[in-house]
């Protein structure tokens, strides 16, 4: 039976010359889950807001969308105010901003209740807890109490969840869900989602950029591209057999790159950079006293190497210190003990302290491409400013050479020198932006989540671009990033971070193949499998990172670890080597974490 | 302990309200003291063993630090000295006097614009690009821009002296009505302020995410106003509320000087005309004190209300 | 940075929309009248004629406005009185503009206690009933010209300096400025190279929300006898001397109080234009 009709909906802008969505005409039935897959820019968040009539002001609508035989397109706010939450509800992307800060979770979600009329006096109170209960949120009688900011960004999503279903819709639309949070997290959001399907038989529209994503959780799928529907059918016919060239570009992307473009030999190579028991904190206002400040350790003591030409993965969630590291070793934050060595030669901890070869020598790449150019400089004084600086002695034509040439490696046209960062495409600014790094010739080259904001084919191509500059260079790069698939491409070398400290340090296939730390284990099982045919496992951790307040005792992963045993809670484990391997684990030897089945 | 970060809040604001409020005394009094000529220089044929008894009777004969010392002590018991050009009185007095008038002016107007300008600024912004909100944004542009002197004389021209329906001067009449020409001149300004404020952060509130997952749970646009709007849309009014207060206090000048009101205003411009140093210091003093004590209320307010604050 | 590529920063930054162009627009046609029109009457600010006391506005002898309580003609004297608020203006502007950038800039960037020494200085400013000080200043030091500027500059600076210390520090957290760091331009350039050109936006914005400040101020103490001394004259003190005569000539309160008021509205209308241009938020999409 069909829920939810959508027939030639198209969506534009008063003043933009295209529609963001094109005649885009798809159906869910009852109990069917759909996801809707696409780049950034494709229309999928516009079609879910229209469903529900959320479109901003300016935005136009056409088409029709028909929820049992009510047609939405253009229907009163009375209407629709009777299908939100009650027929149709929606979990938004980003659950930090979509809950009001300023108003308890209790007194948000009992608003659900009461606007609905779903139950009255006592019951109402009741029933939010129920489900609050039922979403896995911990101590829900405590959290219905709690303001949003005093919650992490799972248990927020867990909130925001509970209310989409407190209506017990027909249709859950969830945007992006889990794009804001740590892939740990995200596989116990989409877990407790399947669950949660299977008991109340909810139907859903799963929106999100990743085809992974969809492979284990939804049965059909709907690829979107610029606002037209691209391709649609059953999850398994378009993995098996995708129709467009695009689909297959996208499928090309999610599964297993090619590898690390060029093969490293540690005999012949040097080290680059030498770290050595680095350690970086940070100090706040206290929080359990009313004056003075407390200190927050970032990184704890830790040592690393990094020789010419290898390309050295940083991984672990969120405020585990894999930033804190890269920037002490640039300098940008002053690292409390420990040293950095460039070539053997100590450099200082603060960048004021270091001269230009150094500086040269140690280039970034920042997450956000747009943000990380000077919005008031055209292109090619951005990426001559580096060439001023460290070779004054070029006359202006020399530069220009340089630049241009630079600009032909980085696959730029050459039209673009003129423009500003803002008349730039995401992509292209990356472009740019490695393209000033890369001018002065740096030795090492740190990338922070580089292509994090890059989807699909622009991310592969930006990869690509850094495995070319290094084969070309001897180029050494920190690659810092959460997203294992991209790290099991491009690195030789990944370090496993928790908590501020590494837990274990393996050559790049040996720690798909044979993890030895069980949280190494958990992150390789989280990354979603972009195969139909596999069932998602359970999620391999529960919970989230602690506060670095509250750092546990003994080994600091054992509150979360499923093999932890006594001694993991009072002892810490010290790093030991282990088949080439280094890991900081009591049970890495006797335990055999390598996963059953190769992630292909 | 839940509230921790509101008092640490509150209590550090305290403590750097005091160096504050001391340095203005200081900055005030040596103003006083640097101006060339002393108070009774323009007396004409003072013998000069007079002007020594009169400086003598002031202390103007002693040195500055010791000055400031005996003013400040006498300052902590509220004895802000005696008035040069009424004799007799103290400025404590005076200002005593002046006082309440000037504070039910004030306050009235304040609770005029509040009122108004929250109901106004909450109108245009849930009829964002309408007539009726351009209307409504023209006019509070018109209301901060046209100068209390400007606006004040023609009410006065028009609902004075044309129609003849309310009284052109304080002194012209008992009942309430000679309340409303200065209360609304003093107050539209703050009006139009506060319409302003109000329609800006309520615009920002009612398009922010999470009033977009209270529209997708199904409720009512007044629901959203009263339960998700309205607290957070008024908190950049809270801190509007401090240079309000001294806005108004300078609005009150005019206002009084305009309709002959007997107020502290009044009392500041002629003890300035008439070089009354005493009294001008005092007034000043007073002023301060009230605009620091208005500001760290606020302060204090919006630590316990955003709860980011409170709880941290 | 050459003017033609500061204009087209300025036009990247802030861009152009009719409520701009149409306040901007009157604004100059006022200016131009006052400083030109002056001469293409026969009388001056100071003839006084009192046969012709408090006469209405005719075209008769040129009285355009009409005459004052003295028999001044009122025309010739309003544009005297834009041109005091004018110059003013723009003296307290720029006297605010250069206190109030440099003070904001350096706090902005130096950043720490530096920044934190800066600001409570300026938070403590803040706190004074500053116009009192500003009377008390006028009544101690005699009505001198000059420091009419000066103390009005030294009020107005504050908004600037937070203004552009808030949007530098801002700034300075911003990836762009890291990358300079770190390729390793100095922080001088960094400065002028990076932050200044990115500041040019917001700093216009508030030069044309401190103007209209700036006359109002004068004109405030001008109404209250406290600024221009006559025979000179401003805007303010036109409307103080038209008060005392409104019940018998309106038009000589009406006249320069219109004018004030939409010199005000102008400014502010242009201000606010061009922020909402700067910010995107508030654009209209």
């Amino acid at each position: 039976m069909t829920l939810l009709s959508i027939r030639d909906l198209t969506i534009r802008y008063e003043r933009s010359p295209r529609p963001v969505v094109d005649t885009l005409s798809f159906s869910i039935a009852k109990g069917d889950s759909v996801g809707l897959v696409g780049a950034s820019g494709s229309g999928k968040t516009q079609t879910a807001l229209a469903i529900l009539g959320l479109l901003h002001g300016k935005a136009r609508t056409t088409g029709s969308i028909r929820y049992a035989q009510q047609e939405l397109v253009g229907a009163s706010e009375r209407v629709l105010n009777n299908i939100r939450a009650r027929r149709i509800a929606m979990v938004f992307q980003d659950p930090g901003t979509a809950l009001n800060p300023y108003l308890r979770i209790g007194t948000q979600l009992r608003q659900v209740v009461l606007q609905h009329r779903l139950a009255t006096g006592a019951e109402v109170n009741q029933r939010v807890i129920r489900m609050l209960a039922k979403t896995g949120l911990p101590d829900p009688q405590r959290q219905f109490n709690a303001y949003p900011h005093q919650l992490s960004g799972g248990m927020r999503q867990r909130v925001m969840i509970a209310s989409a279903l407190l209506g017990e819709p027909e249709l859950l639309i969830a945007d992006e869900p889990t794009t804001a949070i740590d892939a740990t997290v995200q596989a116990q959001i989409l877990a407790l989602l399947r669950e949660l399907r299977q008991e109340t038989g909810t139907a859903l529209l799963l929106i999100t950029h990743d085809l992974a994503i969809v492979a284990g959780n939804c049965a059909r799928t709907l690829v979107l591209h610029d606002g037209r529907l691209l391709e649609e059918g059953s999850t398994q016919t378009i993995f098996a057999r995708p129709v467009q060239e695009r689909t297959r570009s996208m499928l090309a992307a999610v599964r297993e790159g090619h590898g690390p473009a060029a093969e490293f030999c540690a005999s012949d190579r040097g080290p680059t950079l030498q770290v050595r028991d680095l350690t970086v904190s940070y100090t706040e206002p206290a929080s359990d006293r009313f004056w003075g400040r407390s200190e927050r350790v970032a990184v704890q003591p830790l040592s690393v190497g990094i020789r010419r030409g290898e390309t050295v993965a940083i991984v672990g969630e969120s405020g585990c210190g894999k930033t804190s590291l890269a920037r002490a070793i640039l300098g940008l934050v002053p690292a409390r003990g420990g040293s950095v060595r460039l070539f053997g030669r100590d450099l200082s901890p603060q960048l004021r302290g270091r001269n230009n070869t150094e500086r040269r020598n140690l280039q970034l790449v920042f997450q956000n491409p747009v943000a990380s150019l000077n919005p008031a400089l055209r292109i090619k004084t951005a990426i001559a400013e580096p060439l001023k600086i460290h070779e004054p002695e070029l006359t202006a034509a020399e530069r220009a050479e340089r630049v241009a040439r630079m600009l032909e490696r980085v696959n730029l046209d050459d039209e673009l020198l003129e423009r500003l960062p803002h008349e730039l495409s995401g992509g292209q600014a990356q472009r740019v932006a490695i393209a000033r790094a890369l001018i002065v010739r740096p030795a090492l080259l740190i990338c922070d989540e580089a292509v994090a904001s890059l989807d699909g084919p622009v991310r592969q191509g930006i990869l690509d671009l850094l495995a070319e500059e290094q084969r070309r260079s001897a180029l050494s790069i920190i690659f810092i990033s959460h997203d294992l698939n991209i790290v099991r491409q491009i690195s030789h070398r990944v370090l496993v971070m928790y908590m501020g400290r590494i837990v274990e340090t393996s050559v790049s296939r040996t720690l798909f193949s044979k993890p030895l730390h069980p949280y190494s284990r958990a992150l390789i099982d989280c990354v979603p499998v972009p195969d139909p045919g596999v069932m998602p496992p359970a999620p391999p951790v529960t919970g989230e990172a602690p506060s670095v307040f509250a750092r546990p005792d003994g080994c600091v992963f054992h509150p979360r670890c499923r093999y932890a045993v006594e001694r993991c809670k009072t002892e810490m484990p010290h790093e030991e080597c282990i088949g080439g391997t280094l890991v900081a684990c009591h049970r890495a030897a006797e335990l055999d974490l390598s996963p059953a089945r190769r992630v292909s | 302990m839940q509230q921790r970060g509101a008092l640490r809040f509150a209590l550090t604001r305290l403590l750097s309200a005091i160096p504050t409020l001391f340095l203005i005394i200081v900055l005030a009094f040596m103003m006083m003291h640097a101006a060339p000529g002393g108070p009774f220089d323009e007396e004409r044929a003072m013998p000069p063993e007079t002007a020594a008894n009169i400086e003598r009777a002031y202390h103007l004969d002693e040195p500055l630090p010791q000055q400031f010392m005996r003013y400040f002590g006498a300052l902590l018991q509220g004895d802000l000295g005696p008035s040069y050009r009424y004799p007799g009185y103290s400025v404590a007095e005076l200002i005593s006097a002046a006082m309440l008038l000037s504070l039910q002016l004030g306050a009235l107007a304040m609770l005029c614009a509040l009122i108004v300008g929250i109901a106004v600024g909450v109108l245009a912004a849930l009829r964002r690009n309408t007539p009726i909100d351009r209307l409504l944004t023209g006019l509070a542009m018109m209301g901060i821009s046209i100068p209390i002197f400007v606006i004040a004389p023609i009410f006065v021209l028009v609902f004075a002296v044309n129609l003849g329906w309310l009284p052109a001067s304080w002194s012209g009449s008992d009942s309430g009505s000679r309340y409303l020409l200065p209360v609304i001149a003093l107050a539209l300004p703050q009006i139009a302020y506060v319409a302003r404020l109000t329609r800006g952060s309520m615009i920002e509130i009612m398009s922010s995410d999470f009033v977009r997952t209270a529209r997708a749970q199904g409720l009512g646009t007044f629901t959203i106003v009263r339960l998700h709007a309205l607290r957070p849309a008024m908190l950049p009014l809270l801190s509007y509320l401090g240079p309000a207060v001294a806005a108004v206090l300078t609005g009150s000048v005019v206002v009084e000087q305009i309709f002959g009101i007997p107020g502290l205003g009044q009392l500041f411009v002629r003890g300035a005309l008439n070089r009354d140093y005493t009294l001008v210091l005092g007034i000043v003093i007073f002023y301060a004190t009230l605009v620091i004590v208005f500001n760290l209320i606020v302060d204090i307010l919006y630590g316990f209300l955003d709860p980011r604050i409170r709880n941290r | 940075m050459s003017m033609p590529a500061m204009f087209s920063e300025l036009r990247r930054q802030l861009g152009g929309s009719r409520v701009v162009v149409v306040t901007a627009g009157f604004l100059v046609l006022v200016f131009v009248a006052a400083i030109v029109g002056p001469m293409f009457s026969p009388h001056t600010y100071l003839d006084s004629n009192l046969d012709a006391r408090l006469i209405q506005p005719t075209r008769d002898a040129m009285h355009f406005f009409g005459t004052d309580d003295l028999g001044r003609d009122l025309f010739v004297r309003t544009l005297m009185g834009v041109r005091i608020s004018l110059v003013v203006a723009v003296i307290a502007t720029f006297v605010s503009l250069l206190i109030g950038v440099a003070y904001g800039a350096i706090a902005g960037y130096a950043g720490g206690k530096v920044d934190a020494v800066m600001m409570r200085l300026v938070d403590t400013l803040y706190a004074l009933p500053f116009i009192f000080f500003v009377i008390l200043l006028m009544v101690y030091f005699g009505q001198n010209f000059l420091l009419i500027f000066v103390a009005i500059g030294a009020v107005n600076w504050l908004d600037m300096a937070r203004i552009v210390r808030g949007q530098t520090l801002a700034l300075r957290e911003r990836e762009f400025v890291e990358s300079a760091r770190l390729i390793g331009v100095s922080p001088a350039r960094i400065v002028f190279r990076h932050i200044t050109p990115n500041l040019l936006g917001v700093v216009v914005v508030y030069v044309t929300l401190t103007v209209p400040q700036a006359i109002l101020i004068e004109s405030f103490m001008s109404f209250l006898g406290l600024g221009i001394q006559e025979p000179q004259t401003s805007l303010g003190s036109l409307v103080n001397n038209g008060v005392r005569h409104m019940e018998s000539a309106p038009w000589v309160l009406l006249i320069p109080a219109t004018l004030l008021a939409s010199i005000l509205l102008c400014f502010n209308f242009l201000g606010d234009g061009l922020r909402d241009q700067l910010d995107p938020k508030e654009k209209p999409e």
